[in-house]
């Protein structure tokens, strides 16, 4: 006897601790990337682009006011209150930082313009040659004598020598024309909000979120301003938080209904909390098998707890069904409800293994929890449930049955029941004829969280700020710098990539970096006479 | 209660106090003279001037000088020529507007309202005639600054309320004859320090203007549209 406890003591700490070990790897942490198709080459890409440039502690603002000086002052005033909360904020930047220090922006400039072709650098090199040089400080003074244009006569009194002409056409211009700070109109503004320190887990991303609303909300006041959240913090505190909540809520919710339902059907206190404490068990047993045996388990695979309850709970009614109809041994009772049990377990688990063929990792988690749980619950039920439910109505003086029991039993409600199914069932047959078939929704917008503000103030960033969902964005990754540029060579070779812009306009390209030595003497030269020129003018 | 019954007597003296500085502002920003400039200037059909424009830019030690002159005849024909020989032609026929410049024999074509939209009307260094077509226009359209008079001379100093001219401008100058309505001067002065001055001579008002002044040869030149 003694043998036979420790042995069931040694087995339950095993099996608690295997509990804790895969309910220890479940994680809540939204990572996009486990959730799409890992083998795709566009998740490749991206997952590479994420590695390098996603910005996990940075907070992305969106403002928005009537008029473009009010939105300009807003962005700056709440920048200056989130830089004061220096607990939180690492920094709040409202405008780009070489409008405020322009000689910021002199070495960024310098370096793409080393990065020209040779040809470009070879007309810089003659325009400041001592021969042109002249010539090209004579067509300043023109221009700033008797040009109407503010652009061109901001450059020549400033640039005398047309350094910027070698930029004119580059992609470094080009992109500069689409602030990230500022829409054309300028009434939306965007501040990228740095946390202090960086945020480790979804969790600290939550709190840190809230802060910062909060922050921004104890400044808006009465303000006239629309405010909106968006970027990797706020999407993580969003998704992960509201998907944290989907799966506590749904399987209470599940719980509640499951209690409500027995209670009509056998107005029973003791097998119904019995089933309860089990349908948690069955949950948390599942998740600590699954922890343990699969690769992945993130919070979507986990939030089908409610489904899993759901399954399981059938097999406990079932049960307890049968031990009220027979008086046998639990053998007897288990054996009756073996086959019926095993068999719709075992379909339902197939099924929702099944999924494992799906090219989301999200879904071939959800059908292998499932799936486990199922197995769980039969098991569970059988070898747990049924004892306690067969000792509990041997203890049990015979009770008159419930109405809703009494009801279900009436040949009415079986005539009756079965007219109103069929029906039923005409009815919504003659709507699919009548209506046609649910449309199909392709769109990927179909998997977003239903109103999310992350999602809601990106759309409204990306529509405001710059449109660029139709562009096609190619990622090349290298060992290093010049593996990186030797590919984007030989793709820029390739005639359908021809026309792409290149993300990284300060990166030297490779028909360039021979000429860098040369034209390093040139700007240095350039910056000499640069000086003299503006010295000349003043004469 | 000696501090209460001090206050009561004080009150009045204060109320009175504190409307001064508010008359004051109300007497130093009449506009008076500027209402009856503008509808003046709706009585010119016609006007010819020379300038001298002078570029004063925080990269130049010495301010650039130019010579130029302009015609106007309402409603919509206008020439500004800057230089002798003109080295930057403005010509408006109706609602477009040709910056030419005879050396590259090279001309732009923009659309007037888009250029009076855009802060680059400002670069012309001249004020359209009307300056503004009522009072109420000037006034939705400008904030006055400053003014004063000097004799017959009134010194207008007013801002564009438009964000985009705001950005880049930081007051808008002119100086008229109240006795004639004449424009003396006009100066743009920017965010960045610099100034462009316009300073108008031997203005004639409702003479007679060829048409011809207004016609241009474009045989020869590339004539391109303007980028907004």
């Amino acid at each position: 006897m003694q043998n036979n406890n420790s042995r069931w003591i040694l087995l339950g700490v095993v099996a608690v601790t295997c509990i804790a070990m895969g309910l220890s790897r479940v994680n809540f942490n939204i990572d996009i990337l486990e959730l799409l198709p890992a083998k795709l080459q566009e998740v490749q890409g991206l997952s590479i682009f994420l590695k390098n440039f996603s910005q996990p502690n940075e907070l992305v603002i969106t403002l928005e006011s009537d008029d473009a000086e009010s939105a300009e002052l807003a962005a700056d005033s709440l920048a200056e209150h989130l830089q004061g909360r220096a607990d939180l904020v690492k920094q709040a930047v409202a405008r780009p930082p070489w409008e405020k220090n322009p000689a910021d922006l002199a070495e960024l400039l310098a370096f793409a313009l080393l990065n020209q072709s040779p040809e470009k650098i070879g007309e810089l090199t003659t325009r400041i040659s001592p021969a042109q040089a002249p010539e090209t400080l004579t067509a300043s003074l023109a221009t700033l004598s008797e040009s109407i244009s503010p652009q061109k006569l901001a450059m020549a009194s400033h640039d005398p020598y047309d350094f910027g002409a070698s930029l004119a056409n580059s992609d470094l211009l080009a992109q500069s024309q689409q602030s990230e700070f500022a829409s054309a109109d300028g009434t939306f503004r965007v501040l990228y909000v740095t946390a202090a320190k960086p945020l480790e887990n979804y969790k600290a991303t939550i709190i840190w979120s809230k802060a910062i609303k909060q922050e921004a909300a104890k400044w808006c006041g009465q303000r006239n301003v629309k405010l909106g959240f968006t970027g990797q913090p706020a999407f993580v505190a969003d998704i992960s938080g509201s998907m944290e909540w989907d799966m506590m809520s749904s399987g209470a919710i599940t719980l509640v209904v499951i209690a409500l339902i027995f209670w009509l059907c056998y107005r029973r206190a003791q097998p119904l909390m019995i089933l309860q404490v089990l349908l948690i068990f069955i949950f948390t047993v599942s998740l600590g098998i699954a922890g343990l045996l699969l690769d992945h388990l993130t919070v979507i695979g986990v939030g089908c707890a409610a489904i899993m309850i759901g399954l399981s709970v059938d097999y406990g009614y079932f049960v307890y069904q049968q031990s009220r109809q027979q008086h046998g041994t639990v053998r007897a009772l288990q054996r009756h409800c073996l086959q019926n049990i095993m068999w719709t377990a075992g379909t339902t688990a197939a099924a929702f293994f099944a999924l494992n063929f799906s090219s989301l990792p999200g879904l071939s988690q959800l059908g292998n929890l499932v799936g486990i749980g199922v197995i769980v619950g039969a098991v569970v039920m059988l070898g747990i449930f049924a004892p306690i439910t067969a000792r509990f109505h041997r203890l049990e003086q015979a009770r008159p049955a419930s109405t809703l029991e009494r009801g279900f039993a009436t040949p009415r409600f079986q005539r009756y029941g079965a007219w109103i199914t069929l029906m039923l069932v005409a009815v919504l047959l003659g709507s699919l004829v009548f209506k046609g078939f649910p449309s199909a929704t392709f769109s990927p917008t179909a998997l977003r969280p239903r109103a999310n503000d992350a999602y809601i103030a990106l759309d409204r960033l990306s529509s405001r700020l710059s449109d660029d969902q139709d562009m096609l964005s190619l990622v090349i990754a290298g060992h290093d710098e010049s593996a990186v540029l030797t590919r984007d060579a030989i793709i820029r070779r390739v005639t359908p990539f021809r026309k792409l812009g290149r993300a990284s306009s300060i990166l030297p390209s490779v028909s360039t970096s021979t000429a860098l030595v040369e034209s390093s003497r040139i700007m240095i030269f350039g910056r000499v006479v640069n000086a003299l020129a503006i010295e000349s003018l003043c004469c | 209660m000696f501090r209460i019954t001090t206050m009561i007597r004080v009150l009045p003296v204060l109320v009175v106090l504190a409307g001064v500085p508010q008359l004051c502002a109300a007497a130093a920003m009449d506009l008076a003279p500027v209402k009856q400039w503008i509808i003046r200037q709706n009585d010119f059909h016609a006007v010819t001037a020379d300038f001298t424009q002078t570029r004063s830019m925080s990269a130049l030690r010495s301010p650039l000088e130019n010579n130029g002159r302009l015609w106007f005849k309402s409603p919509d024909s206008f020439r500004w020529e800057l230089g002798s020989p003109a080295k930057l032609i403005a010509l408006r026929m109706k609602d477009t507007i040709y910056l030419i410049q005879p050396a590259k024999k090279r001309a732009e074509r923009s659309v007037m309202s888009a250029m009076n939209q855009n802060v680059s009307g400002f670069g012309l260094g001249m004020m359209n005639i009307p300056f503004a077509h009522d009072f109420a226009t000037f006034q939705k359209q400008y904030e006055t600054l400053a003014i004063s008079m000097d004799g017959t001379c009134c010194h207008l100093a007013v801002l564009p309320r438009d964000p985009q001219a705001h950005k880049m401008l930081t007051s808008l100058k002119l100086d008229f004859n109240t006795t004639n309505g004449n424009l003396l001067s006009f100066e743009i002065r920017t965010r960045d320090g610099s100034s462009l001055r316009n300073e108008f001579t031997n203005v004639k008002i409702n003479t007679k203007i060829n048409s011809s002044v207004f016609d241009f040869d474009f045989t020869g030149y590339e004539v391109v549209d303007a980028k907004q």
